[in-house]
């Protein structure tokens, strides 16, 4: 499967989607102009590699744990609902075996940050590891 | 710097380009008064918002350069002072004046749950809208809002909002 990766810009975040690697990434500040031209593209991305992810689970072929980060500096309301709904997709991921982790990165001063973190957790009713830089 | 001083003061047309300059000079100004990154985020999501919600929202009166978007950054002894005004279509003031008024209402606990049950309702309307603005510059500076809608004419009402950012017991 393609690699997802956007290039950052003072309103979108980076993306870094890189099923090679294990890891998926997205970083920095999200208030799009348009949320929804910029985030369905990501959606539909990470629908696509769920359905590759449960096909390696029914052909019983090998996945190596998968760490997904929210590197997040601020994003805006707008963004926050699809930020929802990537979770959603990560907990389907999670509900097919497949050995995921959600790491939610915050500035250790920004209590914001870290509330927001855990309102998408406890919203989702999916477990994040928050880790303080 | 004295304090109620107006650090930023905009009166005129609202480009995405515009409220990103704003952001960014809001940012530099109070990281140069020195306050912390608890201050700045407060500041930085309600302005966000309410610049946002004046570009997606605002209806432009047409053959008229009057009631122009307006937004101010104020700074007081205990507070940062945001003011943005709009123009609107009458027709939007009563849900507008509903959700200011049942924000209002709410302490933290209930603003957190009306914001989950708001993203669990999952519209995002083609504008980008996804009705939390609001609840979210509430649940980030944690005080009431404070709005009036101003008659224009038959059709257009000029809506303030105004926000208020604590100084006090706060790590700035």
């Amino acid at each position: 499967m393609n690699p997802l990766v956007l290039q950052a810009s003072n309103i979108t975040p980076y993306i870094d989607f890189n099923p090679s690697e294990n890891r998926l990434t997205i970083s920095g500040y999200s208030r799009p102009e348009n949320v929804r031209d910029f985030y369905i593209p990501i959606l539909n991305w990470l629908e696509m590699f769920s359905n590759e992810l449960k096909s390696k689970i029914l052909k019983e072929e090998q996945i190596h744990p998968i760490e997904f980060q929210f590197k997040l500096v601020y994003f805006n309301s707008s963004s926050a609902k699809f930020l929802y709904d990537i979770i959603i997709i990560l907990d389907q991921i999670q509900k097919t075996k497949v050995p995921l982790s959600i790491k939610w990165y915050y500035d250790k001063d920004d209590s914001e940050l870290r509330e927001a973190g855990e309102d998408l957790s406890e919203l989702a009713q999916v477990p994040f590891n928050f880790v303080a830089c | 710097m004295e304090k109620g001083e107006v650090l930023i003061n905009h009166y005129g047309p609202l480009s995405y380009e515009e409220i990103g300059f704003l952001l960014n000079k809001m940012t530099s100004l109070l990281e140069r008064y020195n306050f912390g990154i608890t201050i700045r985020k407060k500041v930085y999501s309600a302005m966000v918002e309410s610049l946002e919600n004046i570009y997606k929202h605002q209806d432009i009166i047409r053959d008229s350069n009057n009631y122009q978007p307006k937004f101010s950054l104020t700074l007081e002894n205990d507070k940062i002072d945001l003011s943005c005004s709009n123009s609107l279509l009458k027709a939007k003031v009563v849900p507008l004046k509903e959700r200011l008024e049942k924000v209002n209402q709410l302490d933290k606990v209930g603003l957190k749950e009306f914001y989950k049950e708001v993203i669990l309702r999952g519209n995002v309307t083609q504008k980008g809208g996804a009705g939390l603005g609001i609840i979210n510059i509430a649940k980030v500076t944690e005080n009431k809002l404070e709005f009036t809608f101003d008659d224009i004419d038959e059709q257009y009402t000029y809506f303030t909002l105004r926000i208020k950012v604590s100084l006090q017991n706060q790590n700035n």
